[in-house]
């Protein structure tokens, strides 16, 4: 019988021969909570990088991912965007070129010629985005 | 199909975005173009455009372009099936957007 109180984690691999439970994944967005799969094939992943030499992130975005007639969909939602993909990277790589496309193009898109909505949007990718270059 | 939204060829909605909607289309990085909507001079939303593939999209990835229309999928489907013209669309989206 496994104690699960005792918070004996096996390393990856080790599950079945160590017999303890599996490490939880560490949510570095929400520090001390655990991410959750949700019914509905729902989940919520943390994006913390955009694997980009001149682009990074301040703060993660929250994703979520889900299966839609078998493939696997992406979205950020405050920003309304969204990938399909075969492959939880494919869906992460898609999410990454759109936020630093977005950013790219908002960054020069003054306040006053954007409506309420997009307005929102340049606000949230300049507060968490920045540049390295 | 729950969303009411038909199948299309990806090259068919990408067609009648680019005729009809007339985005101003995005340099950028990613495999797929994406278009600012504008209204009054300002951008009112974006688009994602699908590639020009004959490959069937159905209502699953549709409802998204859909949304990013701001059309319900109805008014998507008229929009791509030909009923709904670019002055059209526009007269929509004046009604649903705060410019």
């Amino acid at each position: 019988m496994i104690d699960k109180t005792k918070h004996v984690y096996a390393k990856p691999g080790e599950y079945k021969a160590a017999g303890a439970v599996p490490a939880p994944v560490v949510n570095t967005a929400f520090p001390g909570k655990r991410l959750k799969t949700k019914t509905g094939g729902e989940k919520f992943i943390v994006l913390n990088d955009l694997n980009d030499q001149h682009y990074k992130l301040k703060t993660p975005f929250r994703v979520k991912i889900s299966i839609q007639d078998g493939e696997l969909l992406g979205e950020i939602e405050e920003l309304e965007l969204y990938a399909f993909g075969e492959s939880e990277t494919g869906v992460l790589e898609e999410l990454r070129s759109d936020l630093i496309d977005l950013y790219e193009n908002f960054s020069q898109i003054d306040k006053e010629n954007l409506g309420e909505t997009p307005a929102k949007w340049k606000q949230i990718l300049l507060t968490r985005i920045i540049e390295t270059k | 199909m729950s969303s009411g939204i038909k199948p299309f060829s990806e090259k068919q909605v990408r067609k009648k975005i680019i005729e009809k909607v007339k985005p101003k289309i995005l340099k950028g990085r990613s495999k797929h173009s994406k278009g600012l909507i504008f209204l009054d001079d300002k951008v009112v939303a974006k688009v994602k455009i699908p590639n020009s593939h004959d490959k069937m999209m159905f209502a699953n990835k549709s409802r998204f372009i859909a949304r990013d229309l701001r059309l319900n999928p109805s008014e998507f489907n008229d929009l791509i099936d030909c009923p709904l013209s670019g002055p059209g669309y526009y007269e929509i989206l004046s009604t649903r957007i705060k410019a």
